[in-house]
C-alpha cells in the first residue's frame, strides 16, 4: 500500500502542465430538503493531445462533470467547491462573458443526439458561420470558406454545397460530423464529447471514433470523452476515470485499467459485459443498484453491492489512493482481477 | 475458488431489494410543481372564488322571489357609487344593486363557459379520437371538416344562429360550441396519434386487448390531464366570447344580466359613474386571469416531462 | 429432428408509402422488409441483428401481425397467421408475445404494476383472488419484490420496468416471445441481469425467442442462430458460432469488426478476403439469393458482387 496522494497529481505523467485540471470539483443539485452533491470531489486532468475517458452508468455524475467544466449546468445546480483550471485559468471564477468567449472557441462540446443540438430551422452553413462570427472578426465570405473547409475536413463530400442543407437532410452519422464541425471550427484546444456515438450504428460509431483519433493526431486536440460504453473507451482513450455515485472510484491508463482493474465496481462492469467471441453460460451480475443521491451511505458508496466488503467499508469513506504509478482507486479491500 | 465466486452472495433473487427504491410520489409531491407556481395558486383561488360567486348568482336567479335582488328598480337611487350605504358595489342606471347583478352575471358567464366547453369537448373528443385512431380516409374527411370549421369567425356564426333562433343564451352557446369543438378535436386527434404509436398501446394490442378497451383504459386516461388543462383555457376563451357577443347585443337578453351586456349599458354613463362599466369589466378580467393561471398550473402537474424525473 | 418449425416466414414484404398524390394514393414506396424468409425452431433463440433502417423491428411486428404485410405468409404453430379470423387471432396473441426496447415507453404511466401484469389475462374464468395470486406468481418469476404490484412505473428502475414488461408478456403463457432491443436502453449492470433472466425463463418455460438487437456482443450471448439484416433483406443467416467466427458476407464482416473491442476470451472472427468469401458460397445464381456456405449447410449467405464488397469493406 502506498500513501494517499492528492488526486490531481494523478495525471498523464507527461511532465508538462496539463491543459485541463479539475480539482475537488463539487456540483450540487438543490433539493427540497437539502442540497445533494451530484459531482462529489472529482479530480482529474487532461493533458495536451490526450483522450481522457470518463465512464460510468446513468446518474453517476459524468455528464454533470462535463457540463460543470463549461458552466452549462442546469439552473437548479451549482458548483459549490473545487477548481477547474483550464490552461492555468480557474473557470469557476470567470464571469459569464468571459465564459462565453471560451465556449465554442477554446473548449467545445458535442452531444449524444445531434438532432437536438442542431437548430432544425437554419442551414448548417448558417449555424457554423454564426459560431465563427461570434468569436472572430471575419467577412461573410471568409466565414463560409472556413465552414466549408471544416466540413470537408470532417469527411463531408461536396462541403461547399452542403452548407446550404438543413440538419434533417443529413443522415445520423453525417449529422454527428456536422455537429463536430460546429464544435471544431474555432480550433478549440479541448473537445468535450458526451456520449458522441451512443445514438449511432456501430459502423458509423467506428467512423466517428476514427475521426476523433485522427483529429487528436493531426490537430493536437485534447478530448474529454464521456461514455457508458467501455468498448469505446478502450478503443481510443489514453486514460480513464471510472465514476460511481458522483465520485471517481478508479483512475489510470486505459491499458492498465482494462488489463488489471482493481476496484470491485470496475471489475464488475467489465465482467458483466457479454463477449463478442464466445458464449458464456451466465453473465456476471453486480447485485443491487446505485444508492439515491439523497440517501448516500457514509461509508464506501459501493459497499452494499460489493463482494469484497469488509467491516471498515461501511464505517469509513475510502479515499482515492495510488496503488501503482498513475493508477489510483477508492477501495479498502481491492483484490486482483479474475476474469 | 476466488473471492469473486458468485456463491458468496445469495443468487440474484433479491437483488433489486438490496437498496430500497425511491418512494412513490405522494399527493404532496405531485402537487409540488403546482404549489411552487404562485400564480397557479392565485388562479385556483380566483377560480374557486368566482365559482362560489356564480353559485350565489345562480341561486338568486332561480329561487323564486330572490330575483328581486337584482331586478328591483329603485329609480331614486340610480348610479350610486360603490360603498354607498346599503349598496356595497353601488347601483346602475335603474337603481339595481350592482353586487347582485354582478353575481348573477358571473353565473351566466361561467355557466355559458362550462356549457360550451362540455358540448365542444364531447364532440371534439369523439371526432378527434375517431380521426386519430382510425386514420386513413376517415381521418382525412374529419380533418378537412375540422379545418373548415376552425376557420369560421365566431361572430359570423353567432349572427347566423341569432337570426335562425332568437337572441339569447341558447344561440350564443350553440354558436360558440359550433366553432370551439374543432379546437378540441385538433388537439385530441394529435394526442391520439402520438399515443397510438406508444409502445404500451402496441403491447396491449399484442396481448389481444380489444380496441374499445385500449381506448377506454389507455387513451382516455392518458388524455384526461391535457383535456382538463384545455378545458380551463376554453372556459376562459368562452367567457370573453360571450361578453363580446353580449356587448354587441347578441347575447343574453335583459333582464337576464350578463357581464358583457352590463359593460355595454354602462358605457353610456362613464362620465357620471364609470364603475358601472369598470366593475363587470374587472370581473371578466379576473375570471379569465384565474382560469388561465389555473390552466398553467395544471399543465405543470400533467406535463409528462416533469413526471419522468 | 424433423418436427415442423414453430414459425415459418415466407417471402414477407412490407412497403411503406413515402409519397402520396392529391387523392391520398401512394405514389412511391420504401421496402422496409424486402422478401424475407426464415424459420424459427421450437425452443431456440433466433437473433436478428442489423443497424437502424435494416427492417428488423418491422419484421418483428409483421411476424406478430401488429402491422399487415404487403405480401408473403407467416405460419405459426400450424396456423396461418395472416389468414386467421378474430377468434384464431385471439389464440395467436395468447401464444406469441413481445417485449419492447424502452421500458419507459412500454408501460402505461398511469397503471399500477398489478394492472399492467394482468392486462392480457382473460377477464372470465378467474376470480379476483386467483388473478392476484397469478400476478404475485409472475412477479416472483421475474424476480420483482411482491410490493411491485402496488407501484407505478415511474417508481421502478429501468431494469425493474423491463422485468415488469416481461411479466406482462408471460401472463398469457406464451410459447414464443419477440424481444425488440430489450436491453439497449439499460445500463451495463442492468443489462446482464435482464439477459440472465431471459435465458433462465427460456430454460424454465421452454420459450422460443426472436431476439432483436444491434449489439453484437448481446446477440452472441443470446443467440443459437443469427440472421443479419441489411436494407430489409437477410444477408447472412446461420448458427451463431459459425456466423461469428466465420462471417462471409461483407456486411457481417464490417459489423463484427466495427465493434469496439475489449479484452475477451475466445477467438476473434476470421475475416475472409473477397476471393475467399466468394469461393465459400460457390457459384451464385442471381443477386440476393441465399447460398449455403460450403461445409456449413445451415449457414446461408446472400450472393454479393464486387460492388457490395467495396460498399461494405471499402476495398477489394
Amino acid at each position: 500500500m502506498t500513501a494517499m496522494v492528492p488526486t490531481a497529481d494523478i495525471d498523464s505523467g507527461s511532465g508538462t502542465a496539463p491543459l485541463l485540471q479539475v480539482r475537488d470539483l463539487v456540483t450540487s443539485i438543490k433539493g427540497r430538503k437539502s442540497d445533494v452533491a451530484a459531482v462529489d470531489h472529482v479530480s482529474f486532468s487532461v493533458s495536451r493531445g490526450e483522450i481522457f475517458g470518463v465512464v460510468g452508468e446513468s446518474g453517476c455524475g459524468k455528464s454533470m462533470t462535463a457540463l460543470s467544466i463549461l458552466r452549462l449546468i442546469p439552473v437548479n445546480a451549482a458548483i459549490t467547491g473545487g477548481a477547474i483550471l483550464f490552461d492555468g485559468v480557474d473557470l469557476t471564477t470567470l464571469n459569464e462573458r468571459a465564459m462565453r468567449s471560451i465556449r465554442g472557441n477554446r473548449i467545445s462540446m458535442v452531444f449524444q443526439e445531434p438532432m437536438t443540438a442542431l437548430d432544425p430551422s437554419f442551414t448548417v452553413g448558417t449555424q457554423i458561420t454564426e459560431v465563427i462570427h461570434a468569436h472572430s472578426n471575419v467577412s461573410k465570405a471568409e466565414a463560409r470558406e472556413r465552414a466549408a473547409q471544416m466540413l470537408d475536413r470532417l469527411g463531408i463530400t461536396n462541403a461547399a454545397s452542403r452548407l446550404d442543407s438543413y440538419p434533417h437532410q443529413f443522415s445520423g452519422g453525417m449529422r454527428q460530423r456536422v455537429m463536430m464541425a460546429l464544435a471544431l471550427v474555432m480550433n478549440p484546444q479541448l473537445l468535450i464529447a458526451d456520449e458522441p456515438t451512443t445514438a449511432l450504428d456501430v459502423t458509423i460509431q467506428a467512423q466517428i471514433l476514427d475521426l476523433i483519433a485522427e483529429l487528436r493526431r493531426d490537430m493536437g486536440l485534447s478530448v474529454l470523452l464521456i461514455t457508458h460504453n467501455l468498448g469505446v473507451v478502450h478503443e481510443i482513450a489514453d486514460r480513464v476515470a471510472v465514476m460511481y455515485a458522483g465520485e471517481v472510484v478508479e483512475i489510470g491508463p486505459v491499458q492498465q485499467i482494462f488489463a488489471n482493474p482493481q476496484h470491485p465496481y470496475t471489475q464488475g462492469l467489465l465482467r458483466s459485459m457479454p463477449y463478442l467471441t464466445d458464449r458464456q453460460d451466465r453473465l456476471y451480475v453486480i447485485p443491487g443498484r446505485v444508492p439515491e443521491l439523497r440517501a448516500m451511505p457514509s461509508g464506501c458508496r459501493f459497499a452494499a453491492r460489493c463482494r469484497n466488503r469488509i467491516p471498515i467499508c461501511t464505517q469509513r469513506h475510502p479515499q482515492l489512493v495510488e496503488n501503482e504509478p498513475r493508477h489510483a482507486l477508492r477501495c479498502f479491500n481491492p483484490t486482483p482481477y479474475v476474469d | 475458488m476466488t473471492a469473486f465466486d458468485s456463491s458468496s452472495l445469495p443468487p440474484e433473487a433479491p437483488i433489486e431489494a438490496v437498496v430500497a427504491v425511491a418512494p412513490g410520489l405522494t399527493w404532496g409531491e405531485r402537487l409540488a410543481p403546482f404549489l411552487a407556481n404562485k400564480l397557479a395558486v392565485l388562479g385556483a383561488f380566483l377560480t374557486f372564488f368566482f365559482l362560489v360567486v356564480a353559485c350565489i348568482g345562480a341561486a338568486i336567479m332561480f329561487v323564486p322571489g330572490w330575483s328581486d335582488l337584482y331586478i328591483d328598480q329603485r329609480l331614486r337611487e340610480t348610479l350610486l357609487r360603490p360603498l354607498s350605504p346599503g349598496f356595497p358595489l353601488g347601483t346602475d342606471q335603474f337603481g339595481r344593486d350592482m353586487m347582485w347583478r354582478i353575481a348573477a352575471g358571473t353565473a351566466v358567464s361561467l355557466f355559458t363557459g362550462l356549457a360550451v366547453t362540455i358540448i365542444s369537448m364531447f364532440f371534439g373528443m369523439i371526432l378527434g379520437a375517431l380521426a386519430g385512431y382510425a386514420g386513413g380516409i376517415v381521418d382525412r374527411v374529419i380533418s378537412a371538416f375540422i379545418d373548415l370549421v376552425w376557420g369560421f369567425p365566431v361572430i359570423l356564426v353567432a349572427v347566423i344562429f341569432v337570426g335562425a333562433l332568437k337572441p339569447g343564451l341558447t344561440a350564443v352557446i350553440l354558436a360558440i360550441s359550433v366553432v370551439n369543438w374543432a379546437g378540441f378535436a385538433r388537439i385530441v386527434r394529435a394526442q391520439v396519434i402520438s399515443l397510438k404509436e406508444r409502445a404500451f398501446i402496441e403491447a396491449a394490442r399484442a396481448l389481444g386487448v380489444p380496441s374499445w378497451k385500449i381506448i377506454v383504459r389507455h387513451l382516455v386516461p392518458n388524455m384526461l390531464g391535457t383535456s382538463l388543462v384545455m378545458a380551463s383555457y376554453y372556459i376562459a376563451v368562452t367567457v370573453i366570447a360571450e361578453a363580446g357577443l353580449a356587448f354587441i347585443g347578441l347575447g343574453a337578453q335583459p333582464p337576464t344580466p350578463s357581464l358583457g351586456q352590463m359593460i355595454s349599458e354602462g358605457r353610456n354613463f362613464l362620465y357620471v359613474n364609470p364603475w358601472v362599466a369598470i366593475l363587470p369589466g374587472m370581473t371578466i378580467a379576473l375570471i379569465v386571469l384565474g382560469l388561465n393561471t389555473l390552466g398553467d398550473g395544471l399543465r405543470d402537474i400533467f406535463d409528462p416531462h416533469l413526471r419522468r424525473s | 429432428m424433423s418436427t415442423e418449425p414453430l414459425l415459418t416466414v415466407n417471402n414477407l414484404v412490407k412497403r411503406f408509402p413515402v409519397a402520396t398524390d392529391f387523392f391520398g394514393r401512394s405514389t412511391a414506396f420504401v421496402s422496409a422488409v424486402d422478401d424475407v424468409s426464415l424459420q424459427v425452431q421450437r425452443g431456440e433463440t433466433l437473433a436478428l441483428v442489423g443497424e437502424s433502417g435494416s427492417g428488423k423491428s418491422t419484421l418483428a411486428r409483421l411476424v406478430l401481425r401488429l402491422i399487415e404485410p404487403t405480401s408473403g405468409s407467416v405460419r405459426f404453430d400450424g396456423q396461418d397467421v395472416l389468414g386467421s379470423n378474430k377468434g384464431q387471432m385471439q389464440e395467436f396473441r395468447r401464444k406469441a408475445q413481445i417485449i419492447f426496447q424502452d421500458p419507459f415507453e412500454s408501460l402505461d404511466p398511469r397503471m399500477k404494476g398489478e394492472v399492467i401484469v394482468a392486462e392480457g389475462m382473460p377477464d372470465s374464468g378467474r376470480s379476483k383472488s386467483e388473478r392476484k395470486a397469478r400476478v404475485a406468481e409472475l412477479l416472483d418469476l421475474v424476480q420483482l419484490p411482491a410490493d411491485a404490484a402496488r407501484r407505478f412505473p415511474h417508481e421502478f428502475s429501468g431494469g425493474q420496468r423491463q422485468r415488469l414488461s416481461i411479466a406482462r408478456a408471460l401472463a398469457v403463457d406464451p410459447i414464443f416471445v419477440v424481444a425488440d432491443e430489450p436491453v439497449s436502453a439499460l445500463d451495463v449492470s442492468m443489462q446482464s441481469q435482464i439477459l440472465n433472466l431471459m435465458r433462465d425463463l427460456q430454460d424454465r418455460l421452454g420459450l422460443t425467442y426472436l431476439f432483436i438487437s444491434h449489439d453484437m456482443s448481446v446477440i452472441r450471448h443470446m443467440a443459437d442462430r443469427v440472421a443479419v439484416m441489411y436494407l430489409g433483406q437477410i444477408v447472412e443467416i446461420g448458427p451463431a458460432v459459425e456466423v461469428f467466427s466465420n462471417p462471409v458476407h461483407p456486411y457481417t464482416q464490417t459489423l463484427l469488426s466495427a465493434v469496439p473491442s475489449l479484452i475477451v476470451g475466445g477467438t476473434p472472427p476470421t475475416l475472409l478476403d473477397y476471393e475467399a468469401a466468394r469461393a465459400a458460397i460457390g457459384a451464385c445464381t442471381g443477386s440476393g439469393s441465399l447460398q449455403a456456405v460450403s461445409g456449413q449447410p445451415d449457414h446461408m449467405v446472400a450472393c454479393f458482387g464486387e460492388d457490395a464488397w467495396v460498399r461494405h469493406r471499402g476495398r477489394m
